[in-house]
């Protein structure tokens, strides 16, 4: 526990329901929401101002992913309705309409997706998700996509989660059974599996171990995987090069004893992040909490209970338990972005509150 | 003739009556054999009916019992359906003219005492569960007269397992439980309509399972409009507008002009659960299936067109609860 992390920020009713992805980029906060809308804050300033947002699409919107260059930002994010949409915010948002006719095929419903700029600016990449267990993969020149390939993962189980890693040219794919495979992303050869080996139950067909994130390390070395384990939240570390598992990251409480796994939350563990060097990885769980783990000792740097009683918000106002769960994705902010808060790393987390809540490491300043 | 029913409200009188009707023909004999067993079908339907009003004029018999008669012609239960629909339309009579009642599928649990039609009915609850009274489902809404006071709740259940449990618990307090055990029939929603008009100040709560199925069932009593009504304009609770559906009015063969409204059984009805995410339930999260994601995405399209109409606050807890279970991939059971 050698890190303190403390408060920076914090925008209440950001969004009209439940917000359910972050990313950062240089300029901006992007979050996406239930409520069907994208919006864009600012990070130039202390106080994240909002800068634009627009309505996308009424179903609600759960996944966004970004994809930035020095002139424009490219911004795709994924509906309830299973419909790939894609904007450009240049000096404005503006939604691209020319994607290939494979990412408007209504029979498809995509889910999760991901960007991966190419270290050497060639060969850029989109992976999407599918319900029904694939992946595809789209090239990316300028802002415009163009169909690849798709995986023939023989995986029929729900792809709930994606990550790309451009050192080695690597893609995972996290399912709702538990598995978790690694590509290589050329010719889309599932290089390994991991399986879950926790909880399964006999008499049904229910899975108890659920992927909830799948995250590289900057560099690729390392796989991070949140999966579910029975109502608990756990979290594995992976060698990418040669398939091992490394580790799991554990929460030293009572429940590391029961003997069957160890927790890193004690609830679903929604998301995870690296930061900019790999050394650190955030988790954030149903659990209110945020944990940050050094990665080379796998243990615990630091502990934020984020509770509901940080925002005053009479909106909040509901009787739902799922409505004071505050942390539903979360992403590292690399160091020195926002100007006057330091040279530390920073963390923005986004949740089922509607708030979005920024925190930085303490001192550095 | 009531007078009452010929007072049109302004809005009204400009709808014009439009007389549509379907014909189907049926050629007998045919060189079709679908349709030489059809046109038996009918023939069967037809002395079955007959049979039935002369032997026993005021009674009634039910489209099961009617299809039970001879299976193996009419294989399918909507086989039936549909001739009777069709018989009794021919005929321009209601298909309770014709004897014949859709079978009782719901079950109710509570102490209620009411005229119907000037009978005297009651329920007792140290009966036990019995099945849900038989009513027209041309009912008015004067046609009911309730005795007992008003309760305090009126419980409608998805699953009968859970409906057994809940009569064990409120045994003994002012509460109505109901089930249709699933999908509500026409029967009990009608008389779930009739009683919460009643009983205007009452509590009315659904208990569903969190998935698509449940919700659809909390939509089907909450928002599909399937009650024919022609006395909209004076009821106790004026069904709010945007959840009835008004459809052409129809002339009778004396020459009056019966307006008729769609509305949904009970519109104030309150979703109680059980909620993906609710502490008090002990059952564990199930997975849902691919089969379950689509039909959770059309069903989302459903109530996503039908809140562009007219959204309330339990229309968005629906939604929510539909969004959250595709985002966790999950679902669960009232326990």
């Amino acid at each position: 526990m050698g890190k303190q992390y403390i408060s920076t920020a914090i925008v209440g009713d950001a969004h009209k329901s439940d917000i359910l992805d972050v990313c950062v980029s240089k300029k901006y906060t992007v979050t996406c929401s239930a409520d069907g809308s994208l919006k864009l804050w600012s990070n130039s300033s202390s106080d994240r101002p909002l800068e634009t947002e627009v309505f996308v699409d009424k179903f609600g919107l759960h996944h966004v992913s970004l994809f930035e260059t020095s002139d424009f930002l490219l911004i795709g994010t994924v509906s309830f309705s299973g419909k790939f949409y894609l904007y450009k915010m240049g000096d404005q948002l503006a939604a691209v309409d020319d994607i290939p006719a494979e990412l408007k095929n209504e029979k498809c419903s995509f889910w999760a997706l991901k960007f991966m700029k190419d270290l050497e600016e060639d060969n850029n990449v989109l992976a999407i998700t599918t319900a029904a267990g694939e992946t595809q993969i789209y090239n990316l020149q300028g802002e415009t996509l163009t169909y690849s390939a798709t995986t023939s993962s023989t995986d029929t189980s729900f792809a709930t989660s994606v990550d790309l890693d451009p050192t080695f040219k690597r893609m995972a794919v996290g399912h709702q059974n538990g598995n978790v495979y690694i590509y290589d992303l050329e010719y889309l050869k599932p290089l390994y599996e991991f399986q879950s080996y926790g909880l399964k139950k006999a008499t049904s067909s229910s899975s108890l171990s659920t992927v909830r994130c799948v995250r590289f390390s900057p560099g690729g070395t390392l796989l991070a995987v949140a999966r579910d384990s029975g109502a608990y939240g756990t979290i594995f570390l992976y060698d990418v090069k040669y398939g091992e598992v490394i580790g799991t990251l554990t929460n030293a409480s009572h429940s590391s004893n029961v003997g069957i796994g160890g927790f890193a939350h004690n609830s679903w563990c929604m998301s995870v992040s690296f930061n900019e060097d790999g050394t650190l990885l955030a988790s954030g769980g149903l659990d209110d909490t945020i944990r940050v783990w050094s990665t080379s000792t796998r243990t615990k740097e630091a502990s934020l209970v984020v509770s509901k009683s940080d925002v005053d918000d009479e909106a909040l106002s509901h009787t739902n338990q799922l409505d004071h769960a505050t942390c539903c994705a979360l992403s590292f902010i690399p160091k020195g972005l926002v100007a006057g808060e330091g040279d530390n790393d920073g963390l923005v987390i986004v949740g089922f509150d509607r708030v979005i809540r920024w925190f930085r490491e303490a001192g550095g300043v | 003739m009531d007078t009452r029913v010929i007072t049109i409200s302004p809005e009204l009188s400009s709808i014009i009556p439009i007389m549509t009707t379907s014909i189907t023909e049926i050629l007998f004999p045919s060189l079709d054999p679908e349709i030489n067993l059809k046109f038996a079908c009918y023939l069967k339907v037809l002395r079955l009916l007959f049979d039935q009003i002369s032997s026993m004029p005021n009674s009634f018999v039910s489209k099961r019992q009617i299809y039970y008669r001879d299976v193996t012609l009419f294989k399918k239960q909507a086989v039936i359906n549909q001739c009777i629909d069709d018989i009794a339309s021919s005929f321009g009579v209601s298909t309770e003219t014709l004897g014949v009642v859709a079978a009782q599928k719901g079950l109710i649990y509570a102490n209620l005492q009411y005229y119907y039609k000037d009978k005297f009915v009651s329920l007792e609850k140290k009966e036990g569960i019995t099945l849900l009274p038989l009513i027209s489902l041309e009912s008015r809404h004067d046609d009911f007269r309730f005795v007992s006071s008003c309760p305090e709740e009126i419980i409608i259940v998805e699953k009968e397992s859970v409906f057994s449990k809940l009569c064990k618990e409120h045994a003994h307090e002012n509460k109505i439980l109901i089930t249709a055990k699933g999908f509500p029939d026409r029967l009990t929603k009608r008389f779930l309509y009739h009683l919460t008009q009643h009983y205007p100040e009452a509590k009315v709560v659904a208990l569903v399972d969190s998935d698509v199925y449940g919700l659809m069932i909390l939509k089907e009593y909450k928002y599909t409009a399937a009650i024919k009504i022609t006395e909209f304009p004076k009821l106790p609770i004026t069904v709010k507008n945007e959840f009835a559906r008004k459809t052409t009015s129809r002339l009778d063969e004396v020459g009056y002009m019966h307006p008729c409204w769609y509305v949904s059984p009970c519109s104030r009805l309150q979703y109680g659960g059980t909620f993906l995410f609710d502490s008090a339930n002990r059952l564990g999260h199930l997975d849902i299936t691919y089969r379950d994601f689509n039909n959770m995405k059309s069903f989302l399209r459903t109530l996503l067109e039908f809140e562009d109409v007219s959204s309330d606050n339990e229309m968005k807890k629906v939604v929510r609860e539909l969004q959250i279970g595709m985002f966790f991939f999950k679902k669960r059971e009232m326990d």
